[in-house]
């Protein structure tokens, strides 16, 4: 292994989580690489600091009561969800029973993912992100939400969720084609409704 | 208690954002590095879950869900400076210099030291070392690769070394 190996390896070599050859290479090369070893024992420290921080903190002042004030209207589902919605719900269904039924208790790397789906992964998730970034405004400059673009937020979690559990099943079985083709359907799901809100919100028809 | 909220009991919306706030903004204030701005989302997190609840179906716990929503929403309201900030980061990417192992017996100190960390190093590892998740679900959220993901969080550890060396 090459420093770069190891220093990807430092992770689960401290948790205990490794082959036990791959730990042998692993210790031949820190007994060698003085720097490897300075990585080893500041990701040690750093692990054992990190653990001692308190998840919770305390906010200067109390936030309620400008919460309170923005919550007039009861929780609600708006027109252009409540079809949209149970198409993203569905297809998410279907990508969580398909990632379960293809689970298996191996596990893999993101990088064993044929680079032409990586490719393919990529280009949606920037153009993804050039929309939803072109959508929504900064929400320190005090603009009003797009009205199509927030009655999408809920389906567009669930498309997030499907693919997250989507791309953690193809890691596990990385040349599955019906994975592959899965993963990248929902993608292309988002990516499109995406466009038809950014349609909707430039003053298109419902 | 969720319930009741879900039918528009603002009450249980309120014993809802008493019991999980401190958590919400403790995410929030690292994600972030700065109080004003985590105050701010953490008060967008709630709204938004407020909205929202009809959406939660009981099938994660709804701590789970609102911590979910807090990394998104804090997420969102970044992206678009990333994009701007990519060209920079591509020409960004020469490696650190070594630096000695520092002594990190103090957790306020390494609280600001994260605060100093570059907005998506600090993000990669508040969500990687802090929070415990998976780089894989850090790159979807992200929308970037794992190994970018991964060399964010080696950089941030590097520049963290730095900053506590005593």
């Amino acid at each position: 292994m090459n420093c770069a190996e190891v220093r990807d390896h430092l992770d689960p070599y401290i948790a205990g989580h490794i082959e036990q050859h791959q730990r042998v290479v692993i210790e031949e090369h820190l007994a060698e690489c003085g720097e490897c070893k300075v990585d080893l024992e500041a990701a040690r420290s750093l692990r054992r600091v990190t653990a001692s921080l308190p998840r919770s903190v305390v906010p200067r002042r109390s936030l309620w009561d400008g919460i309170e004030s923005r919550l007039a209207m009861p929780p609600s589902r708006s027109r252009w969800s409540k079809w949209v919605l149970p198409i993203a719900a569905a297809l998410a269904t279907v990508a969580l029973a398909t990632a379960t039924w293809y689970e298996s208790p191996g596990t893999g790397s993101a990088d064993a993912i044929p680079a032409e789906v990586q490719r393919l992964i990529a280009a949606y998730g920037e153009a993804a992100n050039d929309l939803q970034s072109a959508l929504r405004p900064d929400p320190l400059g005090g603009s009003t939400e797009p009205v199509a673009f927030t009655a999408a937020l809920p389906t567009l979690e669930t498309l997030d969720l499907a693919i997250a559990e989507s791309r953690s099943a193809l890691i596990r079985d990385p040349d599955n084609p019906a994975l592959q083709h899965l993963l990248l359907s929902v993608h292309r799901k988002k990516v499109e409704l995406l466009r038809q809100v950014a349609t909707l919100d430039a003053g298109g028809e419902e | 208690m969720v319930g009741l909220a879900r039918e528009g009991d603002a009450g249980a919306f309120r014993s809802l954002y008493e019991a999980h706030v401190g958590r919400v903004y403790g995410l929030c204030v690292r994600l972030t590095g700065n109080e004003g701005e985590a105050e701010e989302l953490t008060q967008d997190v709630f709204v938004r879950a407020w909205e929202r609840l009809s959406t939660f179906r009981g099938d994660s716990a709804f701590s789970t869900w609102l911590y979910r929503l807090a990394v998104n929403q804090v997420l969102m309201a970044r992206r678009g400076r990333w994009r701007r900030e990519r060209r920079i980061l591509l020409s960004s990417t020469a490696p650190e210099a070594p630096a000695p192992t520092p002594q990190w017996d103090n957790a306020m100190d390494l609280e600001r030291a994260i605060a100093t960390l570059p907005d998506r190093c600090r993000v990669v590892f508040v969500l990687h070392d802090i929070e415990g998740w998976p780089h894989a679900d850090i790159a979807v959220e992200m929308g970037t690769a794992v190994g970018t993901c991964k060399a964010h969080l080696f950089r941030a550890r590097r520049l963290l070394r730095k900053v506590l060396a005593p």
